[in-house]
């Protein structure tokens, strides 16, 4: 097949043509926040927030509402519970988070045990289908990822301060807790934006593997932010190609290429990849014999 | 405003608990403006919490705080700088010194400032005023403990308060470092603002400050150091053994006949770190 061919192919229909679109926007916002989120070593918390929006979505699933708000509400509550118990909780971080984000997501299964096609609509929620997603819950999850990255853009400054020394940012008299606030109601809002893409199972792997990829290729959180986004963009193309091609899940598609190339900057990073630090690597015995 | 002089930074009665917990009993403090006050006490005796309490961090059972005669709120805050201990930051994270520096003057711009030109040019000052603008591109977990520890002297600069809090800025740090954080003090001093200083070093203590506080959950002895740091008072505050080892340190600092030079010019370590003063 000619390269041309190969590139229009799945271009020519409207439906791929909006999968491209929709991916790429969710891809790049889960990529630009997912920089703070592995640096705050929040990766569990992403995790367990995909799961915690399972329930939201089904309810709405059930009453014919929006997904995307359906699971907002159900992300937010639990990003609340979450961020509640962290203060407050006398169990400890961990614990607490594993047993808001199970309990949510039992009770999603519960939920959508109830509905006659079962195995389809789950399948649809954990793995994602947006080659199979209506235009409205296309625009609907692309304007979510547009707020992510927007509100990410907008308190850059705050957010990397809060990240990096929150003590001095109380100290400076900034509203922390509203930061703090407004950083994990993004984080809700980005798990909730990659659903229709690639599921609330695969989520977390659009926050954390372009950003842990940036994380070696860059030294700054916004370059960081800005190699995240493009590695985010790159992956979901790459992946919805092999997707149209080889015809695979898109959802799986899109986060193994984030994966490959996550591989390929560990292994041939200029500073910090693999075979770098092997070349570089100081040789004693030479410098002791000679 | 009150009538009586109050130019600067008023600790009136402050008690502070964790609990059970008595972190701070009834102290009263002032570091007026043009005036290094020096905060000393051993390990847990309150000064990083008076200090804390001072910024808001921490919840007051009693006292009052005030900044050139009226309470502190939050907008009153943001004249305060501050240089945190070592272990409040993420040393990991991916920013670089000038970021670090540019961060100071947030609580100035606001939830959605962003820094102005004006703001990165305050920041380059700052470092170069501490021997590292070099460094500015440099991501802070790449430098010395004595870098870092100017960096964060630099970010307080920049936010340009009327007030300055540096928790124990000579623990750990290399000599030239303190040669250019003393050279700081004496230079804030001299433009005016009320700086608070905790510290193990009773040569800091004693060279540098105008007024020392001696504190162990309450206040011991506060005043001039010549009157401060006797014997008995510093026994009082560090028990027997501590008091012993600060002075220890102070006569290893300063031998009256040394084998080497210890104020030798140039890049030797001309003072011994602090944190001999309490090994």
């Amino acid at each position: 097949m000619n390269p041309l061919a190969f590139l229009l192919g799945p271009i020519q229909f409207e439906l791929t043509q909006r999968a491209l679109v929709e991916a790429t926007l969710v891809s790049v916002a889960c990529g630009v926040l997912g920089v703070l989120v592995v640096q705050r070593g929040l990766s569990f918390i992403s995790d367990a927030l995909s799961h915690c929006v399972v329930p939201g979505v089904v309810a709405a699933f059930l009453t014919h509402a929006n997904r995307e708000l359906g699971g907002t509400i159900s992300a937010l509550i639990a990003a609340w519970a979450m961020l509640l118990l962290r203060r407050r909780g006398a169990l400890g971080s961990d614990p607490s988070i594993a047993v808001v984000f199970t309990t949510m997501f039992a009770f999603g299964l519960a939920l959508i045990s109830a509905t006659g096609s079962y195995l389809n609509d789950l399948t649809e929620i954990l793995f994602g289908a947006i080659l199979a997603t209506s235009p409205g819950e296309l625009l609907a999850s692309g304007a979510v990822a547009t707020v992510v990255l927007a509100g990410t853009v907008a308190l850059f400054w705050p957010l990397v301060l809060v990240s990096f020394d929150p003590v001095a940012a109380r100290a400076q008299g900034l509203p922390v807790d509203r930061i703090e606030l407004a950083f994990y109601g993004l984080l809700a809002l980005a798990v909730v934006s990659g659903l229709v893409a690639v599921g609330s199972m695969l989520v977390t792997g659009l926050l954390i593997v372009p950003a842990t990829t940036a994380r070696i290729l860059a030294r700054r959180v916004a370059t960081q932010m800005v190699v995240s986004g493009l590695i985010g963009c790159v992956a979901s193309w790459i992946g919805l190609y092999t997707s149209y091609y080889l015809r695979i899940a898109s959802g799986g598609a899109i986060v193994l290429a984030a994966a490959l190339i996550f591989a390929v900057a560990l292994l041939a990073a200029p500073r910090q990849g693999i075979v770098a630090r092997l070349l570089h690597r100081p040789r004693r015995t030479e410098t002791v014999t000679a | 405003m009150s009538a009586r002089t109050t130019a600067g930074l008023h600790v009136e009665r402050l008690t502070v608990m964790y609990g059970p917990h008595l972190a701070l009993d009834d102290a009263c403090l002032t570091c007026e403006r043009g005036q290094v006050v020096g905060l000393l006490g051993p390990n847990g005796s309150g000064k990083s919490t008076l200090l804390k309490a001072v910024l808001g961090l921490t919840r007051m059972q009693n006292g009052r705080i005030t900044l050139d005669g009226a309470p502190l709120d939050r907008r009153a805050r943001a004249r305060i700088a501050y240089t945190p201990q070592r272990n409040e930051v993420d040393w990991s994270f991916p920013i670089t010194v000038e970021e670090v520096v540019v961060l100071g003057r947030q609580g100035l711009r606001g939830l959605f400032g962003r820094p102005h030109r004006s703001d990165w040019r305050i920041a380059w000052e700052a470092l170069d005023q501490l021997g590292i603008g070099e460094l500015r591109r440099r991501q802070i977990g790449e430098l010395s403990a004595g870098q870092q520890q100017r960096v964060f002297i630099a970010r307080a600069l920049a936010q340009d308060g009327d007030v300055l809090l540096l928790d124990e800025p000579l623990t750990g740090v290399d000599a030239q470092t303190q040669t250019i954080v003393l050279h700081m003090l004496t230079e804030l001093r001299r433009r005016g603002r009320a700086v608070l200083v905790t510290t193990h070093d009773l040569t800091l203590a004693g060279e540098i400050c105008d007024c020392v506080c001696l504190l162990n959950t309450r206040v011991i002895a506060l005043g001039a150091p010549a009157h401060v740091l006797t014997p008995r008072a510093l026994l009082e505050t560090f028990g027997g053994d501590g008091a012993v080892r600060l002075l220890e340190g102070m006569a290893e600092i300063d031998p009256p006949d040394a084998a080497e030079p210890r104020y030798a010019s140039g890049g030797t370590p001309a003072r011994r770190s602090s944190g001999s003063a309490t090994r």
